[in-house]
């Protein structure tokens, strides 16, 4: 059979075309293996943002507890997935990244997938708010021989809960109530005629980015006397009786009436020993700060959270120590008091302070699965 | 006119075999692997990303936690709402398989337990929903997520804790 050229290459076209267009539907080059890896380093680092605010900044777990849950699971994910991993734990001020801990670290080779995960270390507010009394001392103490007592001094912080993030509180009023020894058991103990002031100190508080302190005594502190001026009763106590005072704090913006109440022991200076305050060199404190505390002897120093007790950082035997807050398995936000106790507790200083919320990026870093 | 019958005779053939290899890779379209690639993709994006609608009506599936409410709402991705897995295992096979993947693909969704004291995870699923069935083509993604609070799921409890799950989808 003859074919005519024109007829050879229609054919050939033809041929060409079919076997072109069915080329050209292979399919693609498969990206799992890139996709897998991706999946999983966002999943690890999600899980990590959740359990640090939630377990660590707002929950039971201390930043060594936190950091052993974690590592054991990512191992148990690295032995399953058969990739390997590093996580960082970075903290943010918003601006720059100011602090860093590495949690988990394995070797990384060939490719790789980079994820990382910045949460606000925040939790929604619940509609409720605190007041938290920091007293500067326990125990504060009185004189009967000299008639002098010790400054009453306590701070308080007023925030949202539960995230902690302190409220402006303007015009904060505080009334202290002392034990000492009033009108009535005066004239009832002894039947003297003239009795001593209400023993109540009040005035307003003095505010230090958002901390409010208070600081009065009495000075001299009166007692019961009999109209010829001698002294039926000593007061306020002697020996070692003990009483409370109690500090009321109370912040009234348009009726909202937060008040914040808070007991201390009172005692007569001879049963009690004579402890430094407390002092730090500032009371609000953001990420990447230095927090400077000094006491005038060496005690035990434990910075916990008002709101719950959480402990944060406890450093044994120490007079002065300054705290760098960039490891963020040592920082958890909100109102702290920063403690000095010395063996048996039964003495102590304390002084108030406030960690802002901060932003925590996770960064992971996820390798293998070819 | 002979010539040119013969020539039109000849290439019918190669028409005709043309024309078959273009239908049958078209019909591979929707189960060849990329396509799946994308359906798992997506199908692990919305459950364990995405908070979901479950105020819809058939629901849109995820279950990613959410805190705050109003103006401020926090998604915590991989950190699974136990409330959202309860209503996924009481929603019916095929609102779930239609909120998550395309017409054709089946989907299955099995979640293994984490053993802190073993440093592993289970070998069987404590929990698995969807399609009993695999087809020809499958594929799965393993992520691995923290459930939030206990769930109870057929009269089981799942307790908070740490999971690996498993997306398949098949067509």
């Amino acid at each position: 059979m003859d074919v005519e050229p024109l007829e050879a290459v229609v054919g050939i076209l033809l041929i060409s075309a079919a076997l072109i267009g069915a080329l050209s539907l292979r399919p693609g080059l498969s990206l799992h293996v890139e996709y897998s890896r991706d999946a999983v380093a966002r999943s690890i680092a999600s899980v990590y943002a959740y359990c640090y605010v939630h377990k660590y900044a707002y929950g039971p777990l201390n930043g060594t507890e936190l950091n052993a849950t974690l590592a054991n699971w990512t191992a148990a994910v690295s032995l399953d997935s058969g990739l390997n991993f590093t996580v960082e734990l970075l903290i943010s001020n918003g601006t720059d990244v100011v602090g860093n801990v590495t949690v988990f670290n394995q070797t990384i080779r060939g490719d790789r997938s980079v994820v990382e995960k910045p949460t606000p270390v925040y939790l929604p507010p619940n509609g409720s708010r605190g007041g938290y009394i920091v007293p500067g001392r326990d125990v504060y103490r009185y004189g009967t021989s000299d008639l002098r007592m010790d400054y009453m001094r306590a701070y308080v912080i007023y925030v949202e809960l539960p995230s902690g993030t302190p409220l402006e509180a303007k015009n904060v009023s505080v009334e202290v109530d002392l034990p000492f020894r009033d009108c009535a058991e005066c004239v009832g103990a002894v039947n003297c005629t003239n009795c001593p002031p209400d023993h109540t100190l009040s005035g307003n508080a003095n505010e230090d980015n958002f901390v409010y302190s208070f600081e009065d005594r009495l000075n001299p502190i009166e007692y019961c006397w009999y109209d010829n001026g001698s002294v039926c009763v000593i007061s306020p106590y002697a020996g070692t009786e003990t009483d409370k005072a109690t500090f009321t704090f109370v912040y009234d913006p348009g009726g909202l009436n937060m008040t914040a109440q808070a007991e201390a022991t009172v005692r007569e200076k001879s049963t009690v020993p004579n402890r430094p305050w407390v002092d730090v060199d500032k009371h609000l404190l953001m990420i990447g700060d230095t927090l400077h505390i000094s006491y005038g002897a060496a005690a035990n120093l434990t910075v916990y959270r008002l709101i719950d007790g959480k402990v944060l950082i406890f450093v044994a035997w120490v007079s002065n120590y300054e705290w760098e807050l960039t490891n963020p398995l040592e920082v958890a936000p909100g109102p702290f008091a920063v403690h000095m106790t010395h063996g048996d507790d039964e003495y102590n200083s304390s002084n108030a302070i406030i960690i802002a919320p901060y932003i925590l990026v996770v960064r992971v870093v996820a390798s293998g699965g070819v | 006119m002979r010539k040119a019958l013969v020539f039109l005779a000849s290439m019918v053939p190669v028409l005709m075999f043309g024309g078959y290899a273009i239908l049958y890779l078209r019909g591979q379209y929707v189960s060849n692997p990329a396509a799946l690639e994308s359906a798992v993709e997506l199908a692990t994006i919305q459950l364990f990303e995405t908070p979901g609608d479950w105020s819809a009506s058939p629901p849109v599936v995820g279950l990613a936690l959410t805190e705050g409410s109003g103006n401020f709402t926090l998604i915590w991705p991989y950190v699974v709402d136990p409330t959202k897995l309860e209503g996924l295992s009481t929603l019916s096979y095929e609102d779930m398989r239609r909120s998550l993947v395309a017409a054709g693909l089946d989907v299955r969704i099995a979640l293994y337990a984490y053993n802190a004291s073993e440093g592993g995870f289970e070998t069987d699923p404590i929990l698995t929903l969807g399609t009993p069935v695999l087809r020809e083509s499958a594929l799965s993604r393993v992520v691995y997520v923290y459930l939030a609070g206990d769930a109870t799921v057929d009269g089981d409890t799942l307790s908070e804790g740490f999971y690996k799950v498993v997306v398949t989808v098949t067509g």
